[in-house]
């Protein structure tokens, strides 16, 4: 079964993003503290990261930053609703390979995670 | 003594009366002695004024019958005997028939209602129906006769009073193909007619001018039905179907709305607030100000479209356009745009292709075959959204699908909440029991959905983005999901998806 993380503030959001892709087959682990999920990513393994970039105490471009720094085979996805904020940029020269408009966009996770076996691992 | 002088003169007047009568008939008498007697139309004459001046003997029933000019009607006057005079029988009226020489269409029981309220009612009768001959009837030939429904919606059209949305209101008449249009109605012979004197009156044939079908229709024997979709049209002596709506100046309130199965051609603008719908191609020679205007094929502007109030512009096949602004347009084909995409969104499942000086500013940009523009964005940071390789249609069921799968999701953890909350009954927690399965089981039918569609949404791993002039910062670019943000000025520049490196690369584009 195939792991993701979500790493975002809103915790309301985590749990409906949760619901939705466990019911898809996926294993989900959500952090509303970023700090902790950043943890998290870097301790354990995950098919597939899902970074929140506008977060108190850490952004998403730092989190990414770190875990990249850490484990540069992750794979990791930014969430945001503006993709010309200046931190997407840094996000992605960090290594996150896509953005996901929010709430989130199904058919990214579908396609970095493969649309064919999505859940199974 | 006044009494009595009364009384005898009223008897020395009926001693008189029968005097003058016991000498036999004295009309025949006078007949006889006098030359040129005119003829008559009576019955009985009464006698002679100069004979009964004073004396006042009375009279019997008699009738007199006139014929019309044309013969086609005998009307008769009956005038009641006097006292104790003879009545009119009907022998004698017979008499005077025959002696008019009226032996056709003889209406004998006007003619016994009439001497029974002459001689009963003692009420003299004038004008009296009593004869009417049959005029003839003319051939008619087989025809056709235009169908009633056409004709109604024909009349529907028409501007008429009272509250109405006149945007609904169409002066064209539509049909589908195989709808019917006319029915041949057979033949009726002539037939003779006669007047009341028997005389024979010859028919004619109609000469009326008899409907012919024309294009676009085909005779089955019995009716004709349309050969195609399209407008009814007819003309004095022929009709037919004509598969392309040509609108002479705008679509306004003068035309309404306009939903037609072939093709429209639209010689003015459409006007904001109406909409437009054609099974065939859309061409309009001036501005489409849209609303809603869809085409099962392709759609041209020849000046351009601006959608207002959020309006919609759809084509099954190609668009082709001067400008795009304020609108949000799909394609099943290509977007050929001269000038420029402002502040639209735009999707199609093939490219968009804007002319040499077109731009796209602002607004977002779907195209599953790629993009070829002048410039896109604005040194002013204009955010504009470029979107390629992916196809729009099954990405916009898929948006919808996580649109309702995370409604769901809501709900259920709304349940879930209440359910650890533990403050409801029992009654209460099974319920919620229930509802939390139903959402899920919703949810997973949904999810499965999007699992189907997932093969059908990766359209075009080859579709570029070619920049002939600058792209701006502010412009987001996605090839097959994977983002390229604009930070700088660049170009001429092509951007294109790297499967290997997973992500969008650029390369130098030659400038013209």
């Amino acid at each position: 079964m195939k792991r993701i993380l979500i790493i975002d503030d809103e915790k309301m959001l985590v749990e409906v993003i949760r619901i939705v892709l466990e019911d898809l087959g996926y294993q989900v682990t959500g952090f509303d503290n970023p700090l902790e999920g950043q943890k998290a990513a870097i301790e354990q393994d995950f098919d597939l990261i899902l970074v929140d970039l506008r977060m108190p105490d850490r952004d998403g471009a730092a989190v990414t930053e770190s875990i990249m720094a850490q484990k540069p085979e992750a794979l990791v996805l930014i969430i945001t609703a503006y993709p010309e904020d200046p931190l997407v940029e840094r996000a992605l020269t960090a290594g996150a390979r896509a953005l996901l408009r929010k709430p989130f966009e199904i058919t990214k996770i579908f396609h970095f995670l493969g649309a064919t076996d999505h859940g199974s691992s | 003594m006044a009494a009595h002088k009364r009384v005898a003169v009223e008897e020395f007047l009926a001693d008189s009366e029968r005097f003058l009568w016991s000498m036999g008939n004295l009309e025949d008498l006078l007949r006889e002695s006098a030359e040129g007697v005119e003829p008559t139309q009576t019955l009985h004459r009464s006698p002679p004024t100069e004979l009964l001046d004073g004396l006042n003997p009375g009279i019997d029933g008699y009738a007199e019958i006139r014929i019309s000019e044309d013969g086609m009607e005998a009307t008769a006057t009956f005038q009641p005997a006097s006292e104790d005079k003879i009545p009119l029988s009907l022998d004698a009226f017979t008499s005077v028939l025959t002696e008019k020489g009226i032996t056709h269409g003889v209406l004998w029981t006007n003619i016994q209602e009439a001497i029974l309220t002459c001689n009963s009612d003692r009420l003299p009768l004038q004008g009296v129906l009593i004869a009417r001959g049959k005029a003839p009837i003319d051939e008619i030939p087989k025809h056709l006769r235009i169908h009633s429904e056409l004709l109604r919606r024909e009349s529907d059209s028409l501007p008429y009073q009272g509250r109405i949305d006149y945007r609904n209101a169409s002066p064209f008449v539509l049909v589908k193909e195989g709808d019917v249009l006319a029915e041949w109605i057979e033949g009726t012979p002539g037939r003779m007619g006669h007047d009341v004197t028997g005389k024979a009156l010859s028919f004619h044939t109609k000469t009326t001018p008899l409907l012919k079908p024309g294009k676009n229709t085909n005779d089955e024997g019995k009716r004709i039905i349309a050969a195609c979709d399209g407008r009814f049209e007819k003309g004095k002596n022929t009709f037919w179907v004509n598969p392309v709506l040509e609108v002479a100046g705008n679509v306004d309130y003068r035309t309404g709305h306009i939903d037609f199965p072939g093709d429209v051609i639209i010689w003015g603008d459409i006007k904001d607030g109406f909409n437009v719908r054609a099974g065939g191609s859309i061409l309009s020679t001036a501005t489409i100000d849209a609303t809603k205007v869809s085409s099962a094929a392709d759609i041209k502007a020849k000046k351009g479209i601006i959608g207002r109030s959020g309006g919609t512009v759809r084509a099954g096949g190609t668009i082709e356009a001067k400008f795009i602004q304020n609108c949000t347009v799909s394609a099943r084909g290509s977007v050929i745009v001269e000038t420029g995409i402002m502040n639209s969104h735009v999707c199609t499942l093939d490219a968009v292709q804007l002319g040499g000086k077109g731009v796209i500013l602002g607004g977002k940009v779907c195209a599953q075959n790629g993009i070829t523009a002048q410039k896109i964005g604005s040194p002013m940071g204009v955010r504009t959204d470029i979107v390629c390789g992916i196809n729009h249609e099954v990405q916009q069921k898929l948006e919808w699908i996580r649109e309702k799968t995370t409604q769901l999701a809501f709900r259920i953890k709304q349940v879930e909440g209440k359910l650890k909350s533990n403050s409801a009954s029992l009654e209460r927690q099974q319920h919620l029991v229930d509802l939390k399965t139903r959402l899920k089981e919703a949810m997973h039918k949904l999810n499965e959905a999007a699992g189907m569609l997932l093969f059908k949404l990766d359209g075009d791993e080859q579709a570029e983005v070619v920049v002939r002039g600058r792209v701006y910062p502010g412009v987001y670019i996605e090839i097959c999901h994977l983002p390229f943000v604009v930070r700088e000025q660049m170009g001429p520049i092509r951007f294109r998806l790297d499967k290997d490196k997973g992500k969008i690369v650029t390369a130098a584009v030659q400038e013209p």
